[in-house]
């Protein structure tokens, strides 16, 4: 479970740990969430986020994401995930930080993570709120 | 007619004109106001056109062009850019059908369809190897047949 009600958005995300794929469907909310913990993750250093654009303009692959999580992470959100190369390395790196993490993914080729016996993830939004349900 | 190419099929399409990255093709878009934008903005975010800029979202707010959904920038991009071959990859289900329902021209790349197919409603205009199709049950019933 992880909450924050400090900033202009709340968020609320009822998951326990593992690995959570957004339905499939298109604007529900996933990429204001995406931004939203974006920014928080540069305040509250509890969350790691990675997006398409980190791959193209700082050269971060989702290998080198992947592999430096680091402490005290609660959430990772993995945004454009059908963008990448998925490899079996990546498959296995997910699958070993969704025992201690919250990992939500925006991913629409399901079948790239069907090694990873991962739960759907509903997303609703407020104007001022966020909930994701897994 | 939309032309609908499936990902797989690759001796069906011109892979050199397939647009993979939908959010670097709707940054170098211009948004204007006609009915298909406004049917389309409506139908997948339930938000309304404001300028080239900015959108009036769900709740009333507006927000930039570039806060829409990919899948509303890539069924916007089906229509600014009909010389291309626009990937649904990051489509939602709810827009490919908006694409569908709304788009009469462009061409578009889906993921090869082995069960459940399209829910768009009305009459479509969708053309599939050299074939028209104005339903969309007829659409469906083709591709699983193939």
């Amino acid at each position: 479970m992880y909450i924050n009600e400090k900033y202009s958005t709340k968020i609320y995300i009822s998951c326990g740990n593992g690995i959570y794929l957004f339905s499939n469907e298109s604007a529900t909310g996933k990429t204001r969430l995406f931004k939203v913990l974006r920014k928080i993750q540069g305040y509250d250093k509890d969350i790691k986020t990675y997006t398409y654009d980190d791959l193209l303009i700082e050269n971060k692959t989702l290998d080198a994401f992947l592999e430096n999580i680091g402490e005290g992470i609660s959430v990772i959100f993995i945004d454009r995930f059908d963008m990448h190369e998925v490899s079996q390395k990546n498959i296995e790196q997910l699958k070993r930080l969704g025992k201690d993490h919250i990992i939500l993914i925006d991913c629409k080729q399901i079948e790239l993570l069907a090694e990873c016996d991962f739960n759907d993830a509903g997303i609703t939004m407020t104007e001022q709120t966020i909930t994701v349900e897994g | 007619m939309l032309k609908l190419r499936f990902r797989n099929e690759k001796d069906t399409y011109d892979e050199s004109i397939v647009e993979h990255d939908i959010e670097k093709l709707f940054f170098a878009t211009t948004i204007e106001k006609n009915d298909l934008t406004v049917r389309l903005l409506k139908q997948i975010e339930n938000a309304e056109y404001v300028s080239s800029s900015k959108y009036r979202d769900r709740f009333g707010i507006v927000l930039s062009i570039s806060d829409l959904s990919t899948g509303t920038k890539a069924a916007l991009c089906v229509q600014y850019h009909t010389d291309r071959i626009i990937d649904l990859v990051e489509c939602g289900f709810n827009a490919i059908d908006a694409i569908l329902e709304n788009c009469k021209d462009g061409c578009v790349l889906d993921s090869e369809h082995t069960t459940a197919c399209y829910s768009a409603e009305g009459d479509i205009s969708v053309e599939l190897d050299g074939k028209e199709f104005t339903s969309i049950d007829a659409l469906n019933e083709y591709i699983m047949e193939r």
